[in-house]
C-alpha cells in the first residue's frame, strides 16, 4: 500500500509539545477525552519526570555478551564481525536505508537502546536488562518514537526517499525536550478516559509493551560504570529452579540447560565482583517494577 | 540478476543470531531480501521454543545490538534451511559450541590443576585396558540416530561394559587428581569452585566408587595423590545430601590428555561439547578411550540422586545405559546444510585456539 495516508497530527512536523497540545485540545473539544484527561496527563507527567524512579535507558543483553562486556569494558556491536559463518557480501540494504532516513551523523558511533519505566526490557534481545545511569544520557540524545525498522514495514513504507526522510524526521526528538510529550502522544489512544485514574503500573506498561518502545540513539561507547543496575524478569530464576528441581528428581537436564545454568552462575559472580546491583523486576501489585 | 533466471527459492533464513547466547531470529523468505519474509520467529535457550513474531523489525534491531547479522556461507550468501527444526538444531549446536574454550576473558573459566597429561601409571592402565576392547567402528552421521543408538547399546553389553568401566574409572581418578594437583587447600578456593569439586567427587561415589576406601585403594594402585580428609568430606556430603548437584559442564574440571589427543582441549567439558556440536566428531574418534571423557561427563550429568543403590560394578551397566541414552540425545540430531555444518566446524576450531 504505497504512501498510505497517515494521521496528520501524530505524523506532523510540529514539535512534540505542540502536537500533544493540539491532540489534547481536539480530544476535549469533541468530547472523547472525558473528565479524567487532565488528571491522567498530570499523573503521567509526574511519573515520567521523577528523577529517582522516572524513565531510564535500557539495553538487553545475553549472558555471554554481558560477561564479555564486564570483562573487557567495551560493549560491542557485533554486526560488522560475524562470530560464525562467512561475511555478508555487503551491509544489509535495510540498515543502510534506515540509517540514511534517520540521518545519523556517523551511524557506527551510535548504540541503540530503549526507554523503560521499570521492567526488564525486551527479552528477545537478552535475558539481562542493563539500566543505564540517568547522568550517562546527554539531554540532546536522540530518541525515535518506535523501532526505526518499522519504517520498512507498511503502512510507513512505500514512500519516496525524501518523503521517508521527512517522515523519520517527524518521529524523532531529543531526550530532555521531547521524551515526556512523545510518550504521552503514544499513550493517548490507550488511556482509560472516562472511568478511573491511571495507575503507575499501567503507565509502565504503556512506556514499553512487548517489543514496542521508544528507541534511543546513544552516542559514544558504553562502559560498565554506566550501568545503574541489571534487572531480570522472575521467569528466568523460575526456569532455573524448575531445571534444578527436575535434576533432584532424577531427570537429567539437557546439555543446553547445563550450559545455561553455568552461564547464569558466572554472570551472578561477575556482577557481584563488579559491584553492579542485580535484581528482579518484581510484580509489586502494579506490574513489573525495579527493585 | 538475469531477468530470465527463476527467483531464488524461499526457505528459512537466519536474520540475526547471538550464537554464544543461544538466541536467533529467523524468517521464511528469499535469501537476499529480509523484507520478503512471510513468517518470522524467535528461538532461544534454554527451551528453544519457537516464538512467532509479527514482523522482522525485532530481528533487524537485534543486529544493531549484540547479534550477528544472519548466517552466510563463504561467498557471503545467506544459508537456507529446510524447516524450523533445522534452525533450532543450528541454534542449539551453536550455543553448545560457544561453551567451548576459555570463553569470556577473565571469567575464571580455566581448568584448575597441574600438567595436562594423563599421569604415566594411569596412562599405562588406560592403554592396557584398551587392549581388551574390541575394535570399534564409530557410527558416522549418515547412519542416523538408529545406528548411533545401536552403537551405544553395544557399549553396555557384557564384555564391553567392563572395559568401559575400567576406562572411565581410571580417567575419573586422573581428573580428580589433576583437579587438586598443586592447588591451595580447598577452604582457600572460591566457594563455587570448591562446591564443583566436592559435588563432582560426591557424584563419582554414585556411579564409580563404592566407598572412600574403595576410591583410595584405587588411587593407591596408581600412586595418585588424593587428600584423604577432603575425600571423606566429599563422601559425607554426598551421603547426607549436602552436596550441590554437580554441573557436568563445570569449567574447572580439567581434561587430562593422551598421546594423539587434541592438546587444545584442556577442560573435560570441551571434550563433551565438541562431540555435541559437530556432526562428524563421533565418527572421527580413534578408540573407546577417546570416548571415555564424554562418558564420564554423561555419568555425572545423569548420576542418581542420593539413594540406597549400590554404586558398584554390577550396577555400573545400568548407570552406563542411562548415561549413554542421555549422551545420544544430546548429540547432533539433524544434519544441517553443508555450509552450516562447515560454519559450525570452523567455529569449534576457532573456539579452541589460544587466541580465544
Amino acid at each position: 500500500m504505497p504512501g498510505t495516508k497517515l494521521d496528520a497530527q501524530y505524523f506532523g512536523r510540529a514539535s512534540w509539545t505542540r502536537r500533544l497540545g493540539c491532540a489534547l485540545k481536539d480530544l476535549k473539544s469533541d468530547g472523547r477525552a472525558g473528565p479524567f484527561v487532565g488528571s491522567h496527563v498530570g499523573v503521567i507527567r509526574q511519573l515520567l519526570t521523577d528523577p529517582d524512579a522516572g524513565p531510564r535507558v535500557v539495553i538487553n543483553i545475553g549472558a555471554e555478551a554481558l560477561l564479555n562486556f564486564l570483562a573487557t569494558g567495551s560493549y560491542k556491536n557485533l554486526y560488522e564481525h560475524p562470530v560464525i559463518g562467512g561475511r555478508r557480501r555487503e551491509p544489509t540494504p535495510e540498515r543502510i536505508q534506515v540509517d540514511k532516513w534517520l540521518s545519523l551523523p556517523g551511524a557506527h558511533r551510535f548504540y541503540f537502546a530503549a526507554v523503560a519505566l521499570g521492567g526488564a526490557g525486551v527479552r528477545f534481545y537478552g535475558e539481562y536488562c542493563m539500566v543505564l545511569r540517568p547522568e550517562r544520557i546527554p539531554p540532546d540524545t536522540r530518541i525515535f518514537d518506535r523501532d526505526s525498522y518499522d519504517l520498512l514495514q507498511p503502512p510507513l513504507s512505500g514512500r519516496g526517499d525524501d518523503a521517508m526522510q521527512r517522515l523519520a524526521g517527524c518521529l524523532r526528538g531529543t531526550w530532555q525536550a521531547d521524551l515526556v510529550d512523545m510518550l504521552l502522544m503514544k499513550m493517548l489512544p490507550r488511556l482509560p478516559w472516562t472511568r478511573h485514574l491511571i495507575t503507575s503500573g499501567q503507565v509502565s506498561g504503556l512506556v514499553m509493551t512487548d517489543q514496542e518502545f521508544v528507541e534511543v540513539h546513544l552516542e559514544g561507547p558504553i562502559q560498565p560504570s554506566d550501568i545503574e543496575q541489571v534487572t531480570q524478569l522472575p521467569d528466568e530464576p523460575a526456569i532455573e529452579a524448575s531445571i534444578t528441581q527436575r535434576q533432584a528428581g532424577r531427570q537429567a537436564p539437557s546439555a543446553v540447560e547445563l550450559l545455561w545454568l553455568k552461564r547464569r552462575r558466572e554472570v551472578a559472580e561477575s556482577l557481584a565482583m563488579a559491584k553492579v546491583p542485580h535484581g528482579l523486576a518484581t510484580q509489586g501489585g502494579r506490574g513489573y517494577q525495579w527493585t | 540478476m538475469d531477468v530470465n533466471s527463476p527467483p531464488p527459492p524461499q526457505g528459512w533464513h537466519v536474520d540475526a543470531w547471538s550464537v554464544r547466547d543461544g538466541m536467533a531470529f529467523a524468517s521464511y523468505r528469499s535469501p537476499d531480501a529480509i523484507t520478503t519474509a512471510t513468517s518470522s520467529v524467535f528461538i532461544g535457550v534454554p527451551g528453544l521454543d519457537v516464538v512467532p513474531l509479527g514482523s522482522v523489525s525485532p530481528a533487524l534491531w537485534a543486529a544493531r545490538a549484540s547479534f550477528q547479522d544472519g548466517l552466510h556461507d563463504a561467498d557471503g550468501r545467506s544459508i537456507a534451511f529446510d524447516d524450523l527444526g533445522q534452525v533450532r538444531e543450528l541454534v542449539r549446536r551453536g550455543f553448545l559450541a560457544g561453551g567451548l574454550g576459555p570463553g569470556a576473558p577473565e571469567t575464571g573459566e580455566t581448568p584448575r590443576g597441574g600438567p595436562p597429561d594423563l599421569p604415566a601409571r594411569l596412562d599405562g592402565a588406560f592403554r592396557e585396558t584398551l587392549l581388551h576392547a574390541r575394535r570399534m567402528e564409530f557410527p558416522g552421521a549418515a547412519g542416523g540416530a538408529a545406528q548411533r543408538d545401536e552403537f551405544f547399546r553395544s557399549l553396555c553389553e557384557p564384555g564391553t561394559s567392563e572395559v568401559v568401566y575400567e576406562l572411565v574409572r581410571t580417567f575419573a581418578l586422573a581428573v580428580v587428581t589433576l583437579w587438586r594437583h598443586g592447588a591451595a587447600p580447598l577452604h582457600e578456593w572460591p566457594v563455587g569452585d570448591a562446591e564443583d569439586l566436592l559435588g563432582w567427587t560426591g557424584a563419582l561415589f554414585s556411579v564409580l566408587w563404592l566407598h572412600p576406601s574403595d576410591a583410595l585403594e584405587h588411587a593407591r594402585r596408581f600412586d595418585a595423590e588424593l587428600d584423604v580428609h577432603e575425600f571423606f568430606h566429599a563422601w559425607r556430603r554426598w551421603e547426607y545430601g549436602a552436596a550441590a548437584p554437580p554441573n557436568a559442564l563445570a569449567s574447572a574440571a580439567p581434561c587430562p590428555t593422551r598421546a594423539g589427543w587434541d592438546r587444545r582441549i584442556c577442560r573435560l567439558s570441551d571434550k563433551l561439547l565438541v562431540l555435541l556440536a559437530m556432526d562428524s566428531a563421533l565418527e572421527r574418534m580413534s578408540d573407546l578411550g577417546d570416548l571415555a571423557p564424554a562418558i564420564l561427563s554423561s555419568l555425572i550429568a545423569t548420576r542418581p540422586p542420593i539413594s540406597g543403590l549400590l554404586p558398584y560394578r554390577d550396577h555400573f551397566r545400568e548407570h552406563l545405559r542411562v548415561a549413554l541414552e542421555w549422551l545420544s540425545n544430546q548429540l547432533p540430531q539433524r544434519r544441517l546444510p553443508d555450509a552450516a555444518e562447515q560454519a559450525i566446524e570452523q567455529f569449534v576450531r576457532d573456539r579452541l585456539t589460544p587466541a580465544h
